[in-house]
């Protein structure tokens, strides 16, 4: 990290309004961001094949996981979000400083694990987004994964309409 | 062009405050889920008790599909994004430049309120989560289940199986659904571990950075994007691809949950923010859970998907 030296600048701007007159509500709206980000990715193409899984084969008998991973998923990212504002630094940064050479080399093993692990999920997710992208235009999947793009989704969605 | 391209195009060049723009759209789009349960549902007060009433059955596939809800769910990738996209917001904040503004620079009020809105923020963002879970779950088995269809794979599967019993609109809008958390979770899984690994090793990294401040991030983001764009056009079975993850993530999670509390416990991190009470029960229950998970797929064989 680079260190600038930091100023306190005085409140203006978004900053002032949003402790000033707006309502909760628009308090609340502009509040949401990066929660919102997280939570939404945790519902990736993988995720939701899982439960569709789950609802296909057994019913509402999984209903109840939603309920009981909620707390601890909440907690989990209540945590690694006050890392953040607490010390204006990453989770790695903060794991060499809490951790000695072995531990800092094993955090370094779990990520490069977690990055081959994400890579693998990446592919997952865009053969999911060409399979969607098929169902919504009716073209092998590999036109999906190669022309995917957000606004294709639009004009393919109009597409099915027509069928 | 290859959408992972497009991503990566987007991210280098775009601002924060537009990406996080196209990923608040991305992630709205899951509201749909929400649509396909109410306009499927027809027995309210069965699907109230079947949320609060745990079922579990102890058979070796059920156990490994719960095993890979939790996996999917309690992610770590969570953990890094979680942590990187409130430093990208720290840093775009008026206030402290293009540096973050930490709880300890500011003043009492301000701290408390912006630790305030934060947890709001997250304790709502995986509500909204764990909402569209609960609404998969339940349109999924109200119409599926019932009609005795068992062999659904993946989610374009489950978007076309739907076309029969809930309607032509349902199946598309399902299919938008996972169309657009699948483009916001590419970004977010090149990311996480990019942050994590730039971060271990000293370096700059972030989307609010460029190319030039944060080569070795950007390059990673580069080579995960790249890398899953490459897999996914070579054929590869995409449930293999799945149990895969899900059999490494469900490794990883306990020993990196693990990382995460010793380091949210440290008061020369920390300082006054060292987790208290509630945080350590609930983060040490979801260590445990994680390490029963990953004992548990190893124990029924691995998953079966």
């Amino acid at each position: 990290m680079t260190s600038r030296p930091k100023r306190n600048t005085i409140s203006t701007g978004r900053w002032a309004r949003l402790s000033g007159n707006r309502s909760k509500w628009r308090q609340y709206l502009h509040a949401i961001g990066p929660g919102l980000i997280t939570g939404a990715s945790d519902d990736d193409p993988s995720g939701i094949a899982t439960y569709a899984q789950a609802g296909s084969k057994y019913g509402l008998t999984f209903l109840w996981s939603a309920l009981f991973t909620y707390p601890l998923m909440a907690a989990v990212q209540e945590i690694s979000d006050r890392t953040a504002l607490a010390t204006g630094k990453g989770l790695g940064e903060l794991a060499v400083k809490r951790f000695e050479r072995v531990g800092k080399w094993i955090v370094v093993f779990l990520v490069v694990v977690l990055i081959i692990a994400n890579t693998l999920n990446i592919a997952a997710d865009l053969v999911a987004i060409g399979s969607g992208m098929t169902l919504l235009k009716a073209g092998p999947t590999w036109v999906g994964v190669v022309f995917g793009r957000p606004d294709n989704g639009a004009s393919g969605e109009g597409d099915l309409y027509t069928h | 062009m290859f959408s992972g391209v497009l991503i990566t195009v987007l991210l280098v060049k775009g601002t924060f405050t537009r990406i996080e723009l196209v990923f608040k759209t991305l992630a709205s789009a899951l509201v749909v889920y929400l649509v396909v349960m109410v306009v499927v549902t027809h027995d309210w007060g069965r699907l109230l008790f079947y949320a609060v009433v745990p079922h579990v059955q102890l058979n070796k596939s059920s156990i490994a599909l719960l095993v890979a809800i939790l996996g999917t769910t309690i992610s770590p990738y969570l953990f890094f994004w979680q942590s990187a996209n409130r430093l990208e917001e720290m840093r775009d904040a008026p206030e402290g430049g293009d540096q973050p503004t930490t709880l300890k620079m500011r003043s009492k009020g301000r701290a408390a309120l912006k630790q305030r809105t934060s947890r709001l923020d997250v304790f709502s963002g995986m509500a909204f989560s764990n909402i569209v879970m609960f609404s998969i779950i339940a349109a999924t088995a109200e119409t599926l289940h019932v009609h005795h269809i068992d062999n659904i794979q993946s989610a374009a599967q489950a978007a076309s199986s739907l076309k029969p019993f809930a309607g032509k609109l349902s199946s598309i809008i399902f299919a938008f659904g996972f169309i657009g958390s699948g483009l916001l979770a590419v970004p977010v899984l090149a990311g996480s571990g990019s942050v994590g690994l730039s971060g271990l090793l000293g370096k700059e990294w972030g989307f609010s950075r460029s190319i030039r401040q944060a080569p070795l991030f950007y390059a990673l983001v580069g080579v995960g994007t790249i890398g899953g764009t490459a897999l996914s056009l070579l054929n590869v079975n995409p449930i293999q691809l799945l149990v895969f993850v899900a059999v490494i993530n469900g490794v990883i999670a306990a020993p990196l949950l693990v990382v995460v509390m010793l380091v949210a416990n440290n008061r020369r991190v920390m300082g006054t923010y060292v987790n208290g009470r509630s945080a350590n029960i609930l983060g040490w229950t979801a260590v445990a859970v994680m390490a029963v998970a990953s004992i548990a797929l190893f124990a029924t064989g691995g998953l079966s998907l």
